[in-house]
């Protein structure tokens, strides 16, 4: 064969021959401390984002209304279940007493 | 892990980030940061500002992040944005018409002095030729053969369709074959 190399062919070449050229500094370059560092920086600096305030405020009130929620449902349960054991009590306590043709009524 | 992979501790950082947590994002930083930082070099070719749009990107992202979809893999997102800052970077240097970039000097790397004698001449005369190149040409040239991108990947970063993409690395080719004949003109067997 006395052709020249294919396109394919020498792009593949190319890539492989071409890999090195990748920007890779020393993994001890300070370059990975300081840019990971200028981001944390630079996202400090800004003020956040409306979904991140939102989140940041959502997330306490709605564990504050929750627990409030809860606590109002068993007040509640608690209430109902206190009046109805004062209502069963007092039909319970209430007795009518007929002595000589007078009706007496204790525990009203 | 390849770039479309989303591990379980990357998809927790983004949830976490999501929900009000800063701290979490620096998981992303520290597991993209190399591949952004060589896109943006591959671009700008200056490694102060190839620094300076990692960080943009980053910052970018990182505001954007409550419109990211759940699932989704954060290296392709990231790597649109850092494409996308570096060509505007490009734009504002005025270096973006075809014949101002005719006779412009490549890059120093940063750790060319570590590379072997031989592979760092063929190096340099790749990097040479491949800087050349005109404008977008030479963009996609750098993505598809220095950073290995494939044809789809280099189409989402740029915003430019797979025909086009094809098209500038068809172009490239051709240069670069002309460019490069004492190097890779030999026989096809």
């Amino acid at each position: 064969m006395g052709g020249t190399m294919s396109d394919d062919r020498f792009l593949d070449a190319l890539r492989r021959d071409s890999a090195s050229l990748q920007d890779s500094p020393d993994p001890h370059d300070p370059v990975w401390t300081r840019l990971p560092a200028r981001v944390r920086d630079a996202i400090d600096a800004q003020p956040a984002g409306l979904a991140q305030v939102l989140a940041a405020w959502l997330r306490p009130l709605a564990a504050s209304l929750a627990a409030v929620a809860i606590a109002a449902t068993l007040g509640l349960g608690w209430l109902e279940w206190s009046s109805a054991a004062d209502s069963g009590l007092g039909d319970a306590a209430a007795i009518e007493i007929g002595i000589a043709g007078d009706a007496y009524h204790v525990g009203d | 892990l390849t770039d479309n992979d989303t591990d379980p501790l990357e998809r927790r950082a983004i949830e976490a980030v999501k929900g009000g947590d800063g701290a979490a994002y620096g998981y992303l930083v520290e597991k993209h940061m190399r591949r952004v930082l060589s896109i943006a070099w591959s671009i700008v070719r200056n490694a102060s500002d190839a620094e300076d749009l990692a960080q943009d990107a980053f910052v970018k992202a990182y505001q954007s992040i409550g419109s990211f979809d759940d699932g989704a893999a954060f290296a392709p997102w990231i790597h649109r944005i850092v494409t996308n800052l570096a060509l505007d970077t490009l734009k504002k240097r005025k270096r973006y018409p075809e014949e101002e970039l005719q006779g412009s000097e490549p890059a120093a790397r940063r750790d060319s002095a570590s590379l072997p004698a031989q592979s760092n001449e063929l190096a340099s005369r790749i990097d040479a030729a491949i800087e050349r190149l005109p404008g977008m040409q030479r963009v996609v040239a750098r993505l598809f053969l220095v950073e290995h991108f494939d044809h789809a990947a280099i189409a989402a970063m740029t915003g430019l369709t797979e025909g086009t993409i094809r098209s500038h690395l068809s172009l490239a080719r051709g240069k670069l074959k002309d460019e490069l004949q004492d190097l890779y003109g030999g026989n096809d067997e």
